[in-house]
Order: C-alpha cells, then structure tokens, then sequence
C-alpha cells in the first residue's frame, strides 16, 4: 500500500506538470484539468492513508468516503475537480470539434 | 476552481429553452401539506424506466423502498432546482455507471463557482439524508452547451427532467 509520503510525491509531481503546462493552457486545456484532478486524488488518498489507514478503490468509492461528515470539507473542493476532468475529457462538441477550456 | 468556457467565443450553444433534447420523462409535482407528490406524465413509461434503475443499481430486493425514496429524491430535486432557477437552465435525473446522476445544466457556458458549491452541498445533503439511505447519487453541473454534446452525460434508459416544471394547465 502506498504510504501518505508516496501519494503526495506524486501529487508533487502532478503539480510539477501542471507548472509546465499551464503556459500552454490554449492547447492542452483538457490535460491541465485532468492532472489537476489527479494531484488532488493523491492529496485526498494522502489523507484517507493517514486517518483511515485505508485507500479507495474507485473514483466512486472515493467519493462515498468523502461525503462522510469528517471529510464534507475536502468534497466541496474535490467534486468541482472531478467534475471538471470529466466535463474536459468527455464534453465535445462534436459537430464543430470545439471542446471546453478549463 | 477555473473557468469553463466554449474554445470559441462566437459559439453559440442550441440548447431549447424547454431542454427536450433526448425525449426524457417530464414530471411534476404536488408539494401541498408538506407531502411531495410526483406526477409522471408518462406514467407507463416512468414506471419502466424506474424498474431499469432499480435493476441497474441492483436494488431489487428493496424495490418498493427505493420506488418510494426516488419519488422523495425527484421532489427535493425538483425543490433545489427551483431554487437556483436563475442559474440552472435544465436539470436531469440519470444513470451513470453504478449511481445514479443528477445532471444541473448551468444557464452560462462560464463555471459557476457558487453554483458548484451549492451542487456539492446538496450532494452531501442527500448522500446523509436517512430517508434516502438507498440512493447513491452524484451531481454534475455542466456548462450551456450543444444538445448533442449533452447526450454523453445522460442514460436514455433512465432519463427524467427534474427541471423545468412542465406548464400548468
């Protein structure tokens, strides 16, 4: 199991590559959305390792525990991220090709 | 929490005011003594679609339980929608994978912070509501966009419009 240093290394180095990226925000705004989302998914298992000694198996899992009364605060800031990751990877208009800027 | 917006700031979305885009069942409401009241105009088929979800969420076993949790869900959602009307253009309860999703169309291609915030809260709201301990739902608030573009987020299986309200008549 990975430990707590584990997940925010690679939440680190999520953030390292949102850095790189966000100059070229025009061409990659679906990407920048996504890592974004990744790196708090590393915080948010950071923080499951450390208090429930336990980790999600799913992106809904992960979502079940976070709407625990513990972690409501950290769910009002995570769901957006998630919601954003999907509206840029999945929402296209694909009559004119045009996708979503995040 | 950043922006949303369309690449193009000429685009131009061609959602319908009335949001019918992918034949969804139109419901209404009766909230009078505190009783909320759902009123399919489609009955037949809102019974069916019904059925699918609760075989889709594999809640068989509690059919008539979860039949009656959804109806109190439809109100509250319908409630909440009502609320933010200024904000929300159309609102859809749908499956996605194993939950059900409840799928908040923002009258602006812009994300809406507060709105997002309010979507978490109503979330949480019903996630801990014990008169709802069958339902597990999540919400998704996507910006004003093409119909086409929509059909991605939303089951035909299992698709009914929470908002807007049909007309009275």
């Amino acid at each position: 199991m990975a430990t707590p240093a584990d997940h925010i290394a690679l939440a680190n180095r999520n953030h390292d590559a949102l850095c790189l990226l966000l100059p070229h925000a025009e061409t990659c705004p679906e990407w920048i959305a996504t890592i974004a989302f990744y790196k708090a998914v590393h915080i948010v298992e950071a923080v499951f390792a450390i208090v429930l000694s336990e980790h999600s198996h799913s992106h809904d899992d992960r979502i079940d525990r976070l709407k625990r009364p513990q972690f409501e605060i950290l769910f009002i800031d995570y769901r957006p991220l998630y919601a954003a990751s999907v509206i840029a990877r999945y929402l296209e208009d694909s009559a004119s090709k045009k996708v979503y800027d995040h | 929490m950043s922006m949303a917006t369309p690449s193009s700031s000429r685009w131009t979305p061609d959602i319908h005011e009335n949001c019918e885009f992918v034949d969804p069942i139109v419901i209404a409401y009766d909230s009078e003594a505190d009783v909320v009241t759902v009123i399919p105009k489609d009955e037949a088929r809102f019974e069916v679609q019904k059925q699918r979800a609760i075989e889709g969420l594999q809640r068989a076993k509690q059919a008539e339980v979860f039949r009656a949790q959804l109806d109190l869900l439809l109100g509250r959602l319908a409630n909440w929608s009502k609320a933010h009307e200024a904000k929300v253009a159309c609102a859809y309860l749908t499956l996605r994978d194993t939950r059900l999703s409840f799928v908040i169309i923002s009258r602006e291609a812009e994300c809406d912070d507060d709105l997002e915030d309010d979507a978490s809260r109503l979330d949480l709201k019903v996630s801990s509501n014990v008169d709802l301990d069958l339902i597990r739902m999540n919400v998704l608030v996507l910006p004003l966009t093409s119909t086409e573009s929509l059909q991605s987020f939303v089951d035909k299986r299992f698709l009914i419009r929470v908002w807007p309200l049909p007309p009275t008549t």
